[in-house]
């Protein structure tokens, strides 16, 4: 059986789904471990304000939970790095603790997707009224989501938001990627703490050879705020068109209106 | 490599090494790329330089040719009395 190492990075925030009150990362984990239906261990890498009762809970929800200590400033990459040098699964799964799981087979589904020469395979994520977060990115002198904000069910043109198909990259919200892959590429750019860390990485991982992936059929919410402004430092832009710029003027993949 | 005996630092530590090679490899690529693309433009400007260049040796051949005609072309003697004549004629019809 194929094992998956969830490496989930989290400070132990709560919100508001459905008029409910949660705790982000107990929901999100408990939804994966009740679908995954595959050997997996989930790593929850703890930011230094993650409540102790939070890290109680999480360890009521089984032995294939274990928590990692981060105490320094917030870095994504060097999170989800400290989360993978603690693996042991041959696939990674990179998930945010603000999301939940929608349909059953959604693992099984993102690791038949990432056949030989895939790097990394991305879900389709929906904010929690329907609308879709995530399809896949196309990088077409911006940056962008495929589809962002539309209704969660389009199929957009040539029917890209609905079928499995190769893309320029995918969010590390929801990222599954062999450990080999990971490995080979050394990982998250820690350069890069807060934005574009996923797009250096799926472009690390096309550089090297590998397909970057999106797979409808697994589906999850992604309770990111859809008003959120990404606050993006300069360097960020800078280091991103640095190494990559060339690349990310045409999409080969994804046309230009979906 | 990937060894079953590394501890968490030391894969951190090696991917750390390895990001910064791939990264300096794809910046390389970038400043490679625009070094072609720069080289090309020079070439376009340089070859739009010559087209200039001839362009401006035709015209100011074909202006010397024309400033050489205009100044052989004869005033002949009734455009001299056609020219007085209306000087004249307006140098009555001028307010007092």
């Amino acid at each position: 059986m194929t094992s998956v190492s969830a490496i989930v990075p989290s400070i132990g925030a709560t919100g508001t789904v459905r008029g409910a009150q949660r705790v982000f990362v107990v929901e999100s984990i408990r939804s994966v471990l009740a679908t995954a239906n595959v050997d997996i261990e989930v790593i929850v890498v703890a930011g230094r304000e993650m409540p102790p009762t939070v890290i109680d809970e999480l360890g009521a929800l089984g032995p294939m939970v274990t928590t990692v200590d981060y105490r320094e400033a917030f870095n994504f990459s060097t999170v989800v790095n400290l989360g993978a040098a603690h693996a042991r699964g041959d696939h990674l799964l990179l998930l945010n603790d603000d999301t939940e799981v929608i349909s059953t087979d959604w693992l099984r589904r993102m690791l038949d997707a990432c056949d030989a020469g895939v790097g990394a395979v991305g879900a389709k994520l929906l904010f929690e009224d329907g609308t879709l977060q995530h399809a896949g990115h196309t990088y077409r002198t911006s940056l962008d989501h495929v589809g962002f904000g539309l209704p969660g069910d389009s199929l957009g043109r040539r029917e890209v938001l609905g079928r499995r198909r190769e893309v320029a990259g995918v969010t590390a919200a929801c990222m599954l990627t062999p450990y080999a892959a990971f490995d080979a590429v050394g990982g998250f750019t820690t350069l890069l703490p807060g934005n574009y860390n996923d797009v250096d990485y799926c472009m690390k991982l096309r550089m090297a050879g590998w397909s970057i992936v999106y797979e409808p059929a697994a589906e999850l919410y992604h309770f990111e705020s859809q008003s959120r402004v990404a606050g993006i430092h300069p360097d960020e832009i800078e280091l991103i068109q640095r190494r990559w710029l060339s690349h990310l003027v045409d999409d080969p993949f994804t046309p230009a209106h979906v | 490599m990937t060894s079953a005996h590394e501890t968490p630092a030391e894969r951190i530590a090696r991917w750390t090494v390895a990001d910064a090679a791939v990264g300096l490899a794809a910046e390389n690529e970038q400043l490679r790329k625009k070094l072609v693309d720069r080289g090309a433009e020079i070439d376009d400007l340089r070859a739009r330089l010559v087209q200039l260049t001839n362009r401006i040796a035709q015209v100011e051949a074909e202006h010397s040719e024309l400033r050489r005609r205009a100044s052989r072309v004869p005033l002949a003697g009734f455009a001299h009395k056609a020219y007085r004549k209306a000087r004249s004629a307006a140098a009555g019809r001028r307010p007092r």
